[in-house]
């Protein structure tokens, strides 16, 4: 008996390590965007928010490398439940790669109807079965805007003609500064502001219609209208003692000149997240030869996993509520296609005016290189700095552009045609 | 078991009742020192062979990329980009980081964020490459090409952005292994209240020895039990055992501190290398844009605040090899389990030879 109780007392000292298991954790939602910094802050807000409501977490990460780190993680088939792609060239990759899930059963009508039908045009993208949404807006962005400082440039007003703008132009930069400020730096994707000026140029000069087949492939990058965008830049760009900054200055340090004293430059093109910049900066729209019309961007969320919580984060991401967080801790550099956004969180009337644009009966074209298939925009990327460096070698940089088009698939390209934002 | 009741005498039942006592005290004694004792040896096993070599991967790769892009600004700066690309020592030093951080995708134990920063990293490199290779072809096209500074500046800043960029990213993944490592050292059987759950059954198990030494040798008229002595003797020897626990997370403790003196040596060789670098990249573009991209040379010049001289190659290899040999001493002075188990074994045996033969003169 004795040894029974010993031995017993001598099995369990033996037997007595344990282990523990760490469980997995399939409860939370995965979100992969180009978002860093204060973006990524701001971002994180409707996230929490998401996190508060729910109760799902949500593991964020953001990179620059977007594309790659999110081709890569598609191709081992672990990609994330979420990812905010920039464009819609982008999205459209994935969703011909059968990598993205339509919202149709997702998205409630509710929250459809807080989109304008131009902004549900401007997510749906073409499958097997015709068109479905596949996108949330998650932020938006106006274009085809010049900034200005009232102040120091009294006389421009919005119907100035391109003529008027050169002219103009000349004057302010014979008065000690540049007329334009002016970056093309936003490594890796540099040179997208330049694309950005060639992309109003067409639209505003040639019309709607060029643009739009433009965008879908459909024109060459040698035909007039298109070579004629790029020599009307040129007078801007080219033009010495007219710009300031370009090759070497980042595109978030381009307006900074504005508010100097003495200004070291007038005018910025650039979108509308500039408005939360700060100062007393107003805005005309960019020159146009026919009916008013504007460029657009967003950056959109895409489904790419069937879970129920990442159903739940794109069903709340299209909500009204979910789009007021961003705008409202952004100061106006963030906008939303929601209608039913309240306007008073803009802070001041040049926001309110650009969210009415997005929001309201304007016709609005989606930003042509975002369309684009994404061989076909970094090539125009990089042919803007090209074209910066060698001006007299645009017709072989046209060229070699068009080698580009011709080289995507014809399926490659996306048709999204401008339309009015209103009902 | 009637031997077991009241019904026996009262000293019979209290000698049945102490070696009860003691049999389970042991248990436990051993019990949690071997749980305690295997936690410290999984810990530092863990250390040396995972965080360890993981925070240096980490370093590894700061260090080289920064490197291979001052060995790039460096190449095109002398115009040896035109013979040679952005040189041998930009291909090693990218080959390097991209090893090391294949390496520390095997060897971090750190979570799954780990691998998924790794995949931001390695993301972002095709696309510094990528811009590397842009800026050579442009400057064998022509030597005095604009473009071919700006995409070295392109790719010195994909690197070097504070939101975002390469080496912050790299940075975060330090500080998610460093957290790791201090985590491993503080939590769990590592926290230092867990000391006091073998040190204080210990304490009792020896008072509960000597107080029935001395219960023995009142009633039974003798000077010592000799098996209970030699239980006490293993015990004590167990206990002495032990120490080497308390030696083993003291190298562990040196290893986190070495760690932390490592980090900011290879910090200053970086931002040296850095700053060689920059202030070459900042002379490039200058000269491109004499005026009107003040904002870039100033925020390239915002960064250039490491030291001239780096500490030299040996401070390094001293400070790895301190980093290195108090891992391995904390993985050799963590005690030996067998030891520990033939102890309480023995003693566990003693015990009963002690006491049997004295509830027997009841029988």
């Amino acid at each position: 008996m004795v040894r029974a109780v010993a031995l017993a007392a001598v099995a369990a000292l033996l037997t007595g390590s344990g282990g523990c298991a760490a469980g997995g954790d399939d409860a939370g939602v995965t979100v992969l965007a180009s978002w860093t910094g204060r973006e990524a802050t701001a971002f994180r807000e409707v996230l929490d928010r998401f996190t508060a409501r729910t109760g799902i977490r949500v593991d964020y990460q953001g990179t620059r490398a977007l594309n790659q780190v999110l081709t890569t993680e598609v191709q081992k088939g672990t990609p994330p439940d979420i990812a905010v792609l920039p464009s819609p060239g982008d999205l459209a990759s994935f969703v011909r790669r059968g990598a993205v899930r339509p919202l149709d059963d997702v998205i409630g009508t509710g929250a459809e109807q807080s989109h304008s039908p131009q902004w549900l045009r401007l997510e749906q993208i073409e499958n097997a079965n015709g068109r479905a949404r596949y996108a949330v807006a998650v932020t938006t962005s106006l274009k085809s805007l010049i900034w200005y400082d009232p102040r120091r440039v009294p006389d421009l007003s919005g119907d100035t003609t391109w003529d008027g703008l050169i002219r103009l132009s000349d004057r302010l930069s014979s008065a000690g500064g540049a007329a334009w400020c002016m970056g093309m730096g936003s490594t890796p994707v540099s040179g997208w502001p330049g694309t950005d000026w060639i992309e109003d140029l067409v639209l505003h000069q040639a019309g709607t219609a060029v643009y739009q087949r433009w965008s879908a492939g459909q024109v060459a990058w040698t035909a007039p209208e298109i070579r004629r965008a790029w020599t009307a830049w040129g007078q801007v760009a080219l033009r010495p003692g007219h710009v300031r900054g370009l090759l070497f200055t980042d595109f978030g340090d381009a307006g900074r000149a504005m508010h100097t004293d003495p200004p070291g430059c007038f005018l910025h093109h650039q979108a509308s997240f500039v408005a939360g910049d700060g100062g007393d900066l107003d805005f005309v729209p960019f020159p146009s030869n026919g009916a008013r019309a504007w460029e657009v961007s967003a950056d959109l969320a895409g489904l790419f996993t069937d879970k129920p919580q990442a159903r739940e984060l794109m069903r709340f991401l299209a909500t009204d509520e979910a789009q007021s967080i961003w705008p409202t801790v952004s100061r106006g550099s963030v906008f939303s296609a929601n209608r039913g956004v309240d306007p008073a969180i803009y802070g001041n009337a040049v926001n309110r005016r650009i969210a009415q644009i997005l929001t309201g009966p304007a016709a609005l074209c989606f930003d042509a290189s975002d369309l684009m298939p994404s061989a076909m925009t970094n090539a125009f990327y990089r042919a803007v700095l090209e074209y910066l460096q060698s001006p007299d070698r645009l017709d072989q940089i046209l060229g070699r552009l068009d080698q580009v088009r011709a080289a995507v698939p014809a399926t490659d390209w996306l048709t999204v045609p401008c339309g009015t934002g209103g009902n | 078991m009637t031997e077991f009741g009241i019904r026996g005498s009262t000293t019979r039942a209290t000698l049945w009742r102490s070696m009860v006592v003691l049999e389970l005290a042991l248990v436990a004694v051993f019990g949690m020192s071997a749980w305690v004792m295997q936690g410290t040896r999984a810990t530092a096993e863990r250390v040396g062979t995972h965080s360890v070599p993981s925070i240096m991967h980490i370093l590894a790769a700061h260090a080289a990329l920064v490197e291979a892009d001052e060995a790039a600004v460096g190449s095109f700066r002398s115009g040896a980009v035109g013979l040679t690309g952005p040189g041998e020592r930009y291909q090693n030093q990218i080959a390097v980081a991209a090893q090391s951080l294949t390496r520390l995708a095997v060897d971090s134990i750190a979570g799954a964020v780990v691998g998924q920063n790794i995949q931001l990293v390695q993301g972002q490199l095709a696309a510094y490459s990528g811009l590397i290779e842009q800026a050579d072809a442009h400057y064998r096209q022509d030597p005095a090409s604009a473009l071919a500074r700006a995409d070295l500046w392109y790719a010195s800043r994909l690197l070097h952005m504070p939101d975002g960029g390469i080496l912050a990213q790299l940075d975060d993944l330090l500080t998610i292994e460093r957290q790791a490592l201090a985590g491993q050292l503080s939590t769990g059987r590592m926290a230092p209240g867990w000391v006091v759950t073998w040190i204080v059954p210990a304490v009792v198990l020896l008072a509960l020895l000597v107080t029935i030494q001395v219960f023995l040798s009142r009633r039974f008229r003798r000077t010592f039990n000799p098996p209970l002595l030699a239980a006490t003797i293993a015990v004590l020897a167990a206990t002495a055992a032990m120490s080497s626990d308390f030696a083993a997370r003291g190298e562990l403790a040196a290893t986190q501190r070495a760690g932390d003196t490592l980090v900011d040596v290879w910090q200053a060789r970086i931002d040296a290398a850095d700053r060689s670098g920059q202030t070459m990249l900042r002379e490039l573009i200058a000269g491109a844009c004499p005026d009107g991209c003040r904002e870039t040379l100033d925020r390239i010049a915002a960064g250039v605040a490491g030291p001239r001289e780096a500490p030299g190659e040996q401070v390094l290899t001293a400070r790895i090899r301190d980093v290195d040999g108090h891992a391995a001493a904390a993985a050799d002075t963590t005690g030996q389990l067998i030891l520990l188990v033939l102890a309480a074994l023995a003693a566990m045996a003693l015990i009963p030879f002690g006491l049997v033969p004295r509830i027997n003169e009841y029988r």
